[in-house]
């Protein structure tokens, strides 16, 4: 194996294999980076690109297999050993401490500057968590609790301190996910900025669009097997969709136009509270897809939230098929046909519950006989049903849910949306980081409701996929809507309506 | 930086090996799941195993005074109270909330029951009802304290508990209540059935109900949605605050019938009577956490890990041990138990 590729590659997986219970994670998977370039890792949720990264970050042990760094073989045991290989990383979890300032984030781990051992150097910690935060381009505070900035701050906090040691290799694992376009660009002009400087980058992502930006090379994986890696120059946006598993020529096909809506489904009137700066109003048609596009924090969620009954409204009216629906009660929403997906995955799924148990939950009076006592029966065929429908896979019907792919998770979710047959259905990033198949599949079915009459409000970062489902796009910015494009605009429209208004 | 564990077996994969053995390096890894998967296999039934070994080795050391009909009835009777007691436990444990108040809801539970009936000669149902409405009431309060005020349940349970010991010195006067307890009270629990006296009875029959309740209704549902994902049941609209109340009310009642079943067991009652249940109690359902259902607290789990524990201690003392070796078999049983359940999940 110490052929050419191997000596001048900084960083190689040799036949690294894992599994966990019985299922392959990872099979016999080799890779190589070299140095000073970006190498992306694509591939759908459970492809095993996640198992890999934990491999190399010393967090699992391969079953077999190993890495290999600079040519020579490395046993990557645990964390800390893997950081004096001067490799960093920045998890999908960002694992910081919420409570704690940016500059005690940024040492955690590695160690407080102290006098002789004892007392911690408070002052030597803000200056080099200034300098360490200069390096990433936030201007913060270091004083600053983490949990008061915003996911995209926190998301440069965890790289400031991936940078802290001078890394030779820093592994970014879906940093743009939580992010809006400004944010995810920002930080991808600060992994070419580390690349100039000679640092090697491996990057997990979802986005195509970033992808074909940054990537010097790309390692696709599927089934836990490595499929392929391309050069960058080699490769089109149409090659990396094949190559991903999902339809090139999809794209083009699936909108039939813009459809006209009648008739009022939902309709938001002076709607305020927290999170929205000025009232907000809008309707939402018989079968209309309304999309709500802005950055991160621009009050799409917070809107979400006051119309689902999530959080309370302080002024302002929404009505289902004119039927005024109670602030601040999520349950009265729910009966009045107003279902949320939340964004967040893991906080609106039990992880040890199994797919028919997350399907049911908060609605499982309805499986109940008097309400009383559980019809496990007709919640599993009803579960089944959804499982068949929206193609869950998971081992069997006893499976936790944690055990499931994201996308096949966010499958859950909209199952048990979806048994609650909504009039208006709220998704909030429903393809955040999921596989393109299951992105696609998300596309289809969310036009198949709104062929059915639902409305649907759509919220999204990924703007390459605001014109693939709506019918209208409101554009939010700093708290309040200033813009309404039609949906088929153009993503240039959508950027410049998203940024134009931001100063 | 992560803190997940790896499993032992994978840490035993890394050893450094040559380039070419990459065949037997798998082989030794399927090994090794066969076991791991054993393990993963038999794990829920870990206590119970140990439970079996244990009483045939005992049985086998002193197979006359450990392995007689008689001595299994009285431990099946002697630990029928705190059965009770952990069964209660167990319930608001589900949901993730502590209650460290209930041998304190135990104690004055008895002494008030005893009290009306000594003191101020009230028949036994009325005393009876009154300290089951007591039980009830403190549960009430725990619950508006950890679900409406927000208070930590750890702490908000310390500080009735701490309250109620104060209530129990001034209504116990220091004293133990034995004079002037009804005998038809009495016979509540001496009474036997086949061997076992009737608060053996008692407990399965409360195990039975609350093992059927918690999994064939959506309120048992929902408390395991609580435990296992607080955040997903609140923003699927799950009533979690009424939920969290009815657990701790749920719990003070059957710390309220354990109270009562000791006071007619005993035919006193004393101020000091619960403080030997709490971490016996708690022992009991961390032990049930890792039988059965992996790593979740369940009825069944909790009265398997009550008898474990009683009869090994109880194995103990037949061979000659010392009484100080009962908490030190608790505690060990205790630490297995939950070192078990971790090594578990971290081998999934």
């Amino acid at each position: 194996m110490t052929n050419q590729e191997s000596r001048s590659s900084i960083l190689e997986a040799r036949e690294v294999t894992k599994r966990f219970g019985g299922q392959l994670a990872l099979d016999a998977a080799t890779l190589a980076v070299q140095p000073g370039s970006v190498h992306a890792l694509a591939g759908e949720n459970g492809a095993g690109k996640s198992t890999l990264i934990k491999i190399l970050a010393g967090v699992h042990q391969p079953d077999a297999g190993y890495f290999a760094i600079d040519g020579r073989r490395v046993d990557l045991r645990n964390p800390h050993q893997v950081r004096g290989f001067g490799i960093s990383f920045v998890h999908q979890d960002l694992y910081l401490a919420a409570d704690m300032s940016v500059r005690e984030n940024v040492i955690l781990g590695s160690g407080y500057p102290t006098r002789r051992g004892t007392a911690i150097r408070w002052r030597t910690l803000t200056a080099e968590t200034k300098r360490l935060l200069d390096l990433v381009g936030l201007d913060v505070d270091p004083t600053t609790p983490v949990r008061d900035l915003n996911p995209a701050h926190q998301q440069l906090v965890a790289l400031a301190r991936a940078m802290r040691h001078d890394p030779r290799i820093i592994v970014l694992d879906e940093p743009t996910a939580a992010l809006g376009d400004a944010d995810s660009n920002h930080l991808l002009d600060l992994v070419q900025r580390r690349k100039e400087e000679g640092v090697t980058s491996i990057l997990v992502s979802h986005r195509l669009d970033e992808i074909l930006r940054v990537a010097d090379a790309v390692t696709i994986l599927r089934d836990g097997k490595v499929v392929t890696t391309v050069p960058r120059a080699t490769l089109t946006r149409a090659d990396l969709v094949r190559l991903l598993g999902g339809h090139p020529d999809g794209d083009e096909s699936v909108r039939t136009g813009v459809r006209k809506h009648a008739s009022v489904r939902v309709s938001v009137d002076g709607l305020h509270g927290a999170g929205l700066d000025v009232p907000a109003t809008f309707t939402i048609g018989h079968g209309e897809v309304v999309a709500l596009a802005g950055l991160v924090g621009s009050g799409r969620s917070s809107t979400a939230h006051l119309i689902s009954g999530l959080s309370p409204a302080s002024a302002g009216a929404v009505t289902v098929d004119g039927r005024a629906v109670p602030s601040g009660d999520l349950r009265a929403a729910i009966e009045h046909g107003i279902v949320l997906v939340p964004s967040e995955r893991k906080n609106a799924l039990v992880s040890s519950f199994t797919v028919a148990e997350n399907f049911s939950l908060g609605h499982i009076e309805r499986y109940a006989r008097r309400g009383l006592v559980l019809d496990k029966q007709r919640e599993a065929n009803a579960a089944e049903r959804f499982v068949d429908e929206l193609e869950i896979r998971r081992r069997s019907p006893r499976s936790p849910v944690r055990d499931l792919s994201g996308g096949n998770q966010q499958k859950v979710l909209l199952a048990r949306a979806l048994d609650l047959e909504p009039k208006c259905l709220i998704l909030d990033e429903p393809t955040s980081g999921i596989d393109i198949a299951t992105k696609e599949y998300i596309y289809g079915l969310v036009r198949r409701l709104a062929a059915a009459g639902t409305g649907v409000l759509f919220i999204s970062s990924d703007l390459e996929e605001l014109p693939l489902v709506a019918d209208r796009i409101l554009v939010f910015n700093r708290g309040r809507i200033t813009r309404e494009l039609p949906g088929d605009a153009s993503r240039p429209q959508i950027v410049h309506a998203l940024f134009s208004d931001q100063e | 930086m992560p803190t997940k564990t790896p499993s032992p077996d994978a840490a035993r994969d890394a050893r450094p090996a040559g380039r070419d053995d990459v065949v037997p390096d798998q082989a030794r890894a399927r090994e090794n799941r066969s076991v791991a998967s054993w393990a993963a296999r038999l794990g829920p039934y870990g206590p119970i195993i140990v439970l079996v070994i244990g009483v045939a080795a005992f049985s086998i050391a002193s197979p006359q005074d450990y392995a007689s009909l008689s001595n299994f009835q009285s431990i099946a009777s002697e630990q029928a109270v705190l059965a009770l007691v952990a069964l209660g436990l167990t319930i608001p444990m589900i949901c993730g909330q502590f209650d460290l108040s209930i041998g304190a809801i135990l104690t004055i539970v008895g002494l008030v029951t005893a009290g009306l009936m000594a003191r101020s000669g009230l028949p036994w149902p009325a005393a009876v009802a009154i300290g089951l409405a007591l039980g009830v009431g403190i549960g009430l309060v725990n619950g508006i304290l950890v679900a409406y005020v927000g208070i930590n349940s750890f702490i908000a349970t310390l500080g009735t508990f701490t309250v109620l010991g104060g209530i129990i010195l001034w209504y116990s006067r220091g004293e133990i209540i034995f004079e002037g307890i009804p005998d038809e009270f009495v016979s509540l629990t001496r009474t036997e059935l086949a061997g076992f006296q009737l608060p053996a009875l008692y407990a399965v029959i409360v195990c039975g109900v609350l093992w059927w309740v918690l999994a064939n209704t959506p309120f048992g549902r929902n408390l395991y949605a609580i435990g296992g994902n607080r955040a997903a049941a609140e923003i699927t609209g799950v009533a979690v605050k009424r939920h969290i109340v009815y657990s701790l009310v749920a719990s003070g009642a059957l710390c309220a019938v354990a109270g009562i079943v000791l006071t007619s067991r005993t035919a006193s009652a004393s101020g000091t009577a619960g403080d030997t249940f709490l971490l016996p109690a708690f022992a009991a359902a961390f032990i049930g956490g890792s039988t059965f259902r992996r790593g979740e607290f369940n009825v069944l789990g909790t009265f398997v890990g009550v008898y474990l524990i009683a009869a090994i201690v109880s194995g103990a003392f037949t061979v000659g041990a010392a009484s100080y070796v009962s908490p030190i078999i608790s505690g060990v049983a205790l630490l297995l138990a939950v070192a078990g359940t971790r090594a578990l999940a971290a081998s999934r």
